[in-house]
């Protein structure tokens, strides 16, 4: 008796040095030729690779078909997911008779049986993990094997009703493990675990990668069903339109609650306005921008020469001066100013907004005592800080506590003219000889 | 928020993946920025709407006033002028394209198939001269390919399609598309044609399978 591992061997070597014949095989039957490849035909036939389809032509075993097809994910169109009724039929034989051999207590046939229902078991995890594969690959690969769009439909159908059989196969799988799982102290405790570890556990998961598949082509299937009816509504408006080439259209009541896509958006004219209330800079700079780009204002002509009677013409005699009243915040102001110019003369730079507004507020400006420390505060640091000078925000030990402050809180404002200012670039007095 | 899905809102255009992928994908992801592009158009009594449940995006009213219902309706008496060439177009593409032909967006159209088509058949052919008089500088003295050419381009300047590829002349349906099929289906819906009205030129029936329904569909003009 030959060893099994040796025919396994020699078998595969002749799969191994005929393989284009094989390959070519598993797109379509063969024919042969030439001496080689008579002799070479002649040879897997001989292994029951190749089968005698016609006369001088072979096509693949369907076993090696099948394999080849589930490993490559290369399915034909409309093929057929692998039933498991027939497996699970022979299981449950098989299980049962093992039962009664092990009640028999003939010992010699259980070791055999086992092993013939433990392949029975992994087969039946194999051809359902198969379908899946299989309608993975067909479903999401848009049922590739055709181009045809009708085609690709039947299949959809196809592979709809196929997906329902294979889940009602999966509830007879279920019943078989409960069947086993129920039956205890027969001591055939591996079968069982074998049992709900391949199939019990893997129950589940199959059935929501069938259910992923079935919603798939079921939205396909709706994709499907509306496509036709809009390619028929397409149809049916466009004939319209050419055989009535003298009706426009028609006339119908719309409800306010009608579809709003009916509504065709119209484009809306706006100008874009710049915002002035944004002081970034990069709004600035396209402010300026755009200030840049208006036409220069046109030079006003003189006025036209009045052609009226001289008494409407009044001449004054006399010029009168315009006399600016200065406000007392800004009296106040205009002191502050000549006041630090003085300071820095004296080389003493610093000055303190609140404290000088108190040594003026008394009697040196009127009116300014009038005005709260806010106002003024707010009003000089506003106009200083527009100026050449540098502010400091006075602030107690409390106030800098504070990690996220709203508003920064200070109790003075200590002003002291900006560095150019200190390079001379206003001592112009000093300056001039 | 982009100022350019703003702007092409405001310019009456459908965002859908294949005319807009950036804005549509931002809006699709986004209920929030949804929310806040409505809120901006608000202030123009306007809003942000979808064609369907998951179609493009396009600008909406904010609310049905009189002045819509009537401008709804006057396009809907207006069909020939408002929907009619695009229609005519579409289905000439469908007739072309046979089997393959889905006319939903994203799908995609090669000049060089119409053309084929065209050249093997007489009646498209023939077809293709009648719509001429729609087409945006359709002209008889034109080849085919050129014809064909403006077909495609004045769905394109239309909304209804994108270049894809110009190396091969290759278009793409918009979800612009979807909006048509929501007018057709409201006609539908009020029977604005009885099937009867048609049953000359189109022997359809209603529960076949695409495959005959598709077949069936290869009328003549």
């Amino acid at each position: 008796v030959s060893n099994p591992s040796d025919s396994i061997q020699r078998l595969l070597a002749t799969l191994n040095k005929h393989s284009d014949i094989v390959s070519e095989a598993f797109a379509g039957p063969v024919a042969g030729g030439d001496r080689e490849r008579e002799k070479a035909i002649a040879a897997l036939v001989a292994v029951g690779a190749l089968k005698d389809y016609e006369e001088g032509t072979y096509y693949l075993s369907a076993s090696l078909h099948g394999y080849f097809s589930t490993v490559l994910s290369s399915f034909h169109a409309l093929q057929a997911l692998t039933r498991i009724r027939g497996l699970l039929h022979q299981a449950n034989e098989q299980w049962d008779e093992l039962r009664r051999l092990r009640a028999a207590g003939a010992s010699s046939d259980i070791r055999r049986l086992e092993v013939a229902l433990e392949r029975s078991i992994i087969e039946v995890g194999d051809v359902v993990e198969r379908n899946i594969g299989l309608l993975n690959a067909m479903v999401m690969g848009q049922y590739g094997n055709v181009s045809d769009l009708a085609s690709k439909f039947r299949q959809n159908r196809f592979y709809a009703r196929e997906v329902d059989t294979s889940l009602r196969e999966l509830r007879q799988v279920e019943a078989f493990v409960d069947k086993v799982s129920e039956s205890t102290g027969d001591g055939l405790a591996r079968i069982r675990q074998l049992v709900v570890r391949r199939l019990g556990a893997e129950l589940l998961p199959w059935s929501a990668r069938l259910k992923d598949a079935q919603s798939s082509i079921s939205r396909r299937l709706f994709e499907a069903r509306l496509m036709e009816r809009r390619l028929r509504q397409l149809a049916r408006y466009s004939s319209w339109l050419t055989s009535t080439p003298t009706q426009g259209g028609w006339d119908i009541e719309i409800a306010e609650d009608i579809d709003l896509a009916l509504h065709r958006p119209q484009q809306l004219e706006l100008q874009p306005q710049p915002d002035f209330r944004d002081p970034t800079t990069v709004n600035m700079e396209r402010l300026v921008g755009a200030a840049l780009r208006l036409p220069r204002p046109r030079e006003l002509s003189a006025p036209a020469r009045r052609t009226v009677p001289d008494d409407d013409v009044v001449i004054a005699d006399e010029v009168l001066p315009f006399v600016v009243v200065l406000e007392p915040h800004e009296v106040a102001l205009e002191r502050l100013g000549v006041d630090l110019d003085l300071r820095a003369g004296a080389g003493n730079v610093d000055a303190v907004l609140l404290s000088w507004w108190k040594s003026q507020a008394e009697e040196a400006v009127p009116g300014l005592a009038d005005m709260s420390t806010e106002e003024w505060l707010f009003h000089a640091a506003t106009h200083l800080a527009a100026g050449d000078y540098r502010l400091d925000f006075h602030r107690s030990v409390e106030d800098r506590v504070d990690p996220f402050p709203v508003n920064t809180r200070f109790h003075d404002i200590g002003v002291t003219p900006a560095p150019r200012y200190a390079r001379g670039r206003r001592e112009p007095e000093a300056a001039a000889p | 928020m982009s100022p350019t899905l703003l702007q092409l809102l405001m310019a009456g255009e459908y965002l859908c993946p294949v005319s807009h992928p950036n804005e549509f994908n931002a809006l699709d992801a986004s209920d929030e920025l949804c929310e806040r592009v409505s809120q901006w158009l608000s202030q123009m009594d306007m809003r942000l709407a979808r064609v369907g449940a998951d179609g493009a995006f396009f600008m909406a009213p904010a609310k049905f006033t009189d002045a819509v219902t009537s401008r709804i309706r006057a396009e809907l008496r207006e069909f020939r002028d408002t929907y009619g060439p695009a229609v005519r177009m579409l289905d000439f593409i469908r007739q072309a394209k046979g089997e393959n032909a889905t006319c939903s967006p994203g799908e995609r159209i090669q000049l060089v198939e119409l053309e084929t088509a065209v050249t093997a058949s007489t009646t498209l052919n023939a077809q293709l001269r009648t719509l001429l008089e729609l087409i945006f500088a359709g002209n008889p003295r034109n080849s085919d390919r050129e014809n064909l050419q403006k077909l495609m381009e004045h769905l394109r300047k239309d909304g209804y399609a994108i270049v894809a590829d110009r190396a091969s002349d290759t278009y793409q349906l918009t979800g612009k598309v979807e909006q048509l099929y929501a007018a057709l289906s409201f006609l539908d819906d009020n029977k604005a044609i009885e099937e009867q009205d048609v049953a000359d030129q189109l022997e359809l029936v209603d529960d076949a399978g695409p495959d005959t329904t598709q077949r069936d569909l290869g009328v003549e003009a």
